[in-house]
Parts: C-alpha cells; structure tokens; sequence
C-alpha cells in the first residue's frame, strides 16, 4: 500500500511518498508568494513523477503541520507529535527524544518505540526558532546556510542577553559597534537557541537518543550548541526536514492498511 | 443600618435580566439538548441576586462572616465578590483590565482575584459592609480582600487557620483555637455591623441544607464515574453556590435532585455529553480560558472532561475531607464547631495535597490526562505544574499537558497556539490509551 504524508509547514512544503517500509521519493519546496495549495500540489505531484507513479496508486494521505487547513489532498488531519515520532523512529528506532526546530516553533517530544509519550513547545515566540537565525543572518548580512561554517570561525562567543527576538536586533547591532565579530556573534545566537530549547527538553525528560528534525537541524553549528546545553549526543536524519513526512506517511498507512 | 449612597447595583441589576431572559426563554422554548433542572437553578439564582437587590436597597448589612451558613445566620446578604468576578467576560472584563492598568493596580497577578477590585471600586459591584479573611493558598484573593477593606474602609476580621489537615486529623485543639477565633468574628461583626444577629437555629437549618447539598454533589460525581460521562466538560467548572447562601436553600437542593436523576438516566441510556463516542477523558486543573469555549471544542473531538480540580467542591471527593453533620470522634460537633471545621478548606497546604488531589479524581474517574492551566499569577499551582507531570506519569502512567494563560484577559489569547496544543496532547493521550490496551 502506498501513502503520501504531507508536512505543511510556516515556509515550507515537504512531500513524502511511502511504501511499507521504503521511502519511494520526497520533495521539498518553499512557498514563496505562491498559494500554499498550489506549492502542496506541485509538490505531489513531483514526488509522483519521481517515484514512477501516478496519483491512482496513492491509496491515502495524511497532512500535518501548522498549515495542514491549507490543503484537501489529504483525508488524514494529523498533529505534529506523532508525526515526529514515527518518523524518528523509522531512521533512528532507538529515538527517545525529538527536537524538532523550524521556522517558527520548537517543538520537543518524549517518546518510546515511535509512540508519543510526552512533548513541549515554545509559545507563539520567535526568539527559539528559525526566524529568529535568519533575522540575525539578515542584519549581519550573511546568509543562513553560511551561519555554519562562520561559527566555527569565533574563537569564542558573546552572550545575547534579551530573550526577544525583537529586542535582540538591537543588541546585536550595540555588539557589532563594541566590535565583536560576526562569527562571535552567530555562535552566541546559536547558544541563545540552544538555551531556549532545553527547558523544553527537560520538561520532556531528556533521554537518549536524540534526534534532531525540521530545517535548522541541518546547521551543524546549531547542533553543536544543543549538545553542549544538553549534554547529549545528537542525531541527525540525512534530511531533517522531511521527518515530518514521513511521520505522516506512516501514520496514514497504520490507519488505512486494514 | 443604610449605605449612605446605594451604589455597586448594576452588576446584580444586568444578572437580574440575564436571568429572566433565561427563564422566559425555558418556560417557552426549552432546548432538549439542555437539563429541565436548568429551570430550577435559574429560578434560584434569580431569587438570589433579587434577594441582594432588594436588601441592599432596603440597608441590610451585605458581606461575609466566615462561610456562607454564618453569613447568612448573623442576617447578612451573601457577598459574591469573587464568584462574580469570574463571570466577567467580553467587553466588561476588557473595561476592567483597562481600570487596573490606568490606576496602576498589579497587572501580572491572576487576573480572576483582581477584577474584583475595579468592580468594586468603579461601583459596578455592591460593597460590603463587612468581610472575613482567612490564609490559605490563594494570596491574591487574600490580597484583594484585603485591598478592597482598606481602600474602602470596611471592617475585616482575619481567621488564622492551620495549614495542616485539621479537619481529618480531627485534632481537637486546633478545631478550639479556629473555633474561638469565630466566635470573636461573630462578636466582631456584631459590634461594627448594627442590625446583624447571630442566630443559632438558622445556622444549624443552614448547615444541614449544606450537607444535603453536598451529598447531592457526591451523587454527581459518582455519576461522573461512568463511561460515557453524562456530564458536559464545561458544568464541572461550574462553581455553585452551597445552599445556604440562597434566600430558599431547599429549592438548590431540589435542582440537585432533579438534575441528579437526569444525569441518572442518561448513564442508563449509555449517554455521554461528547459528540460521537467518547474517546478520552481528562482532568483540567485549575482554570482555563472560558471564553474560548474549549469544553464545546474538545466536546466535538469526543473528549470528556468529567472534572475540574478548581471548583472547591473537590475538597469533599477528591479531597476525602468530612462534610457538614458527619462525626467527629464519634460525636457530633456544636454549630461554631462545624464552621470551624468546614473552614479547612485550605486546598494545596504544602503542596503534597493538590497533587494528590488532582491524582484522587483521576483515580476516581478514570481519566487519561490531565490539562493543567498554568494561570498567570497563580503561584501554588504554576510552582508544582512539574511535580503534577511527574507525579501523574509515575503514579498513573499518564501524561500531563501544562499550558499557561488567564482566565478572564482575552489580550493575552492566542487561539491557533492554545488549541494546537490541545489538539496534540488529545493525540498523545489517544495513542497512550490505546497502547495500554
């Protein structure tokens, strides 16, 4: 049986297609200005062309994320957690604790053999999230996919000591002018994330492994940063992004197979 | 006695019309959906605020003394300040908030105990001539009381109670020391209150319509047991009234009947309150935002509420404490005796106490997850949020979702955040549930 998970995301659209157990092909692909049903859309129907199908061979799909309204592709309305938690599973079946980091929600989730135990998310706040990185990256002129490779680059990091996104514009700017570098500056922001994130962790119960999914998890800085908070080896998906998917993938097809 | 100017009317003036509109509306449409003890209770209610109107017009002394059977057996009218304030909502509540904000009232505090300041103050809300105060958990509503008796000038007699569980320790000193402390109270309120009595008689007929009352509550929460619960999520929020604070106590009791045995009847029929099949069921703790309706929402999603662990009616069930009438060391306690000990309702003590209360009635209910609101301010349940997490996980193996937010400041709502949350815990309880089956 054939399933489709679709992760709806702030900014982005992530198709999976699934067979028991087999990935067939995903896609990724941002909105834009473009209607979100109609990126939705197109990207099943890419995934479509690459895994050699056509869109009678799907039996049922699922859609999560926080734009799941946005599309009628899918018969499955599916919550974040469980999606998570399938998904990490399937590549790491050893996961006890998710962390998943996107554009604008930290969501942490306890979890045992792929079944949700527990999770925790951030308040509609983007001081713990990937806006957040890229407002940073915007003023320090550096691209978000060069945050990486520039953090490594500070011999040591500074403090940001509001915890508002808003607020930590100016901040930043007052650090630029007592002349600390950018790259200083971008492992301080990925401390500050860090910092952010584990209260969560903790209210879920920190134990391993731990995986870390959705966009940022593929800035290694960032990662680097968590482990050092929380004291904990972190894993990472070849795509981190498409985890979601996947989970919801697979929870349409434990619902629909019979 | 008179007020020297009769102010503070309209709240109870607008619940007056509220609740004939009500009545009017029953008598000649009834929905089917809805209990037929409806009826009796707004009949009640209205005897209640029309009680208070035309006493108040009339000077007769309005306030606490202790609870309500004392209040009313020293002749005052039952001062609601605080049940009140929580009924605040939309355009009224917006307007106190603003109140507190311009005269620089604390702000950050749970926002349930300080409206009542502004209803009071602006005038919307009848001011006490007399009021009790005790220490208990809540220090916002101890500071409130206490505010609105200084800004105003209203005598106020402070009740020191234990923090330990007198009442079931059936500890014989500490009942004497709380009941001297009354008896003072009653002479207190005597002396500056001119026109109120104490009588015993009342108290005692007082006191046996409470226990009525209560026994009536412990039917409703045996029924609160079966699955499906009969009992819509939003009615264990409820916090009414003990019986002796109405003007006809005996006709609370026949709304308790009557609504006992429609609920009765609803458990014989295998009917629940949920839409569809009841899939869930949970504890919410503590309050919640009520104007967003959650309770119609989860209702929809086939998840039952059976019970709250706010409404101070708790402390008999979950709690296991003695109700009005039951022995003490096998003998039966004088009046002032048994206002003294149904004065333990101190509901957290050192912390142990609301956990276990909130485990008890998930015990007792069979409950699958517990909502717990993290009321801004609240600083006893916000401060053992992780210990209910914890507890609740290794005592019952379910998990806990803990969501903050205010009860009545509709400023501070995010809806899509509020109800994403819910939405996920429903969805982890569901898989945990399924999985231990």
């Amino acid at each position: 049986m054939i399933t489709a998970g679709i992760d709806l995301g702030c900014e982005w659209a992530k198709i999976v297609l699934w067979e028991e157990g087999k990935i067939l092909s995903y896609v990724i692909h941002p909105y834009g200005m473009e209607a979100i049903s109609a990126v939705a859309q197109r990207g099943f129907d890419e995934a479509l062309t690459k895994a050699g199908l056509h869109v009678g061979q799907v039996q049922s799909a699922g859609v999560v994320g926080s734009r799941r309204d946005a599309t009628s592709l899918a018969s499955d309305l599916l919550t974040e957690s469980i999606c998570c938690a399938r998904g990490s599973a399937r590549l790491f079946p050893q996961t006890r604790t998710i962390i998943d980091l996107g554009a604008e929600k930290c969501l942490v989730v306890g979890c045992e053999e792929g079944r949700p135990l527990r999770s925790a998310r951030n308040d509609r706040c983007a001081a713990g999230t990937g806006r957040y990185l890229r407002m940073v990256s915007k003023l320090l002129n550096v691209p978000v996919e060069e945050t990486e490779p520039l953090s490594q680059q500070a011999e040591k990091d500074v403090d940001i000591e509001t915890t508002c996104a808003v607020f930590a514009e100016s901040e930043i700017i007052s650090l630029l002018h007592q002349k600390h570098t950018p790259a200083e500056i971008i492992r301080g922001v990925f401390k500050g994330l860090a910092q952010r994130s584990y209260p969560l962790l903790l209210n879920v119960g920190l134990k391993s492994d731990v995986v870390m999914i959705g966009g940022l998890a593929r800035n290694g800085g960032l990662v680097k940063a968590i482990e050092e908070v929380a004291k904990a080896k972190i894993w990472v998906p070849e795509e981190p992004a498409i985890v979601g998917a996947l989970g919801a993938a697979i929870v349409t097809w434990e619902r629909h197979r019979g | 006695m008179g007020n020297a100017e009769i102010t503070g009317l309209k709240y109870i003036e607008n619940e007056i019309a509220i609740l004939q509109r009500r009545i009017m509306k029953i008598r000649g449409n009834p929905d089917p959906r809805r209990p037929k003890a409806n009826l009796l209770l707004y009949e009640a209610e209205l005897e209640f605020r029309e009680e208070q109107l035309e006493g108040i017009k009339a000077g007769k002394p309005f306030g606490r003394v202790g609870g309500g059977s004392l209040t009313k057996s020293l002749g005052f009218l039952y001062w609601d300040g605080i049940q009140s304030a929580d009924r605040t909502h939309g355009e009224s509540a917006k307007r106190y908030f603003e109140m507190i904000r311009k005269e620089g009232m604390a702000e950050h505090t749970c926002d349930r105990t300080i409206i009542i300041l502004p209803m009071v103050l602006s005038g919307d809300f009848p001011k006490p001539n007399f009021l009790f105060n005790t220490n208990f958990e809540c220090v916002p509503i101890f500071l409130s009381l206490n505010s609105i008796a200084c800004m105003l000038d209203i005598p106020v007699f402070m009740v020191d109670r234990h923090f330990d569980a007198y009442s079931l320790m059936e500890d014989d000193d500490k009942l004497n020391y709380l009941t001297n402390q009354i008896e003072k109270l009653i002479a207190y309120a005597e002396e500056k209150v001119p026109g109120c009595k104490y009588n015993e008689d009342k108290l005692i007929e007082l006191q046996h319509y409470d226990r009525l009352f209560i026994q009536k509550n412990q039917e409703l929460y045996d029924l609160r047991k079966n699955i499906p619960c009969p009992i819509p999520g939003r009615d264990a929020f409820r916090e009414l009234r003990l019986a002796s604070v109405y003007p006809n106590p005996q006709k609370i009791i026949d709304y308790m009947t009557v609504y006992v045995d429609e609920m009765a009847e609803k458990v014989a029929k295998g009917q629940g309150a949920v839409e569809g099949e009841e899939k869930i069921r949970l504890l919410w703790s503590v309050s919640g935002p009520f104007f967003a309706d959650p309770f119609g929402w989860l209702a929809k999603k086939g998840v039952a509420v059976p019970a709250s662990e706010m409404s101070i009616f708790n402390m008999w069930f979950s709690r296991r404490q003695p109700i009005w009438e039951d022995p003490w060391k096998g003998r039966k306690l004088a009046p002032l005796e048994e206002e003294a000990r149904q004065l333990d309702w101190v509901w957290g003590r050192l912390g142990d106490w609301w956990i276990q209360t909130n485990i008890n009635t998930c015990k007792d209910l069979k409950l699958d997850g517990i909502i717990y609101f993290m009321q801004w301010g609240c600083s006893v349940t916000n401060a053992l949020g992780g210990v209910m997490v914890e507890t609740a996980e290794k005592e019952l193996g379910i998990p806990t979702l803990l969501i903050e937010g205010r009860m009545l400041d509709e400023s501070t709502f995010d809806r899509q955040d509020f109800f994403g949350k819910l939405e996920d815990f429903i969805s982890i309880c569901t898989e945990r549930k399924q999985s231990r089956r």
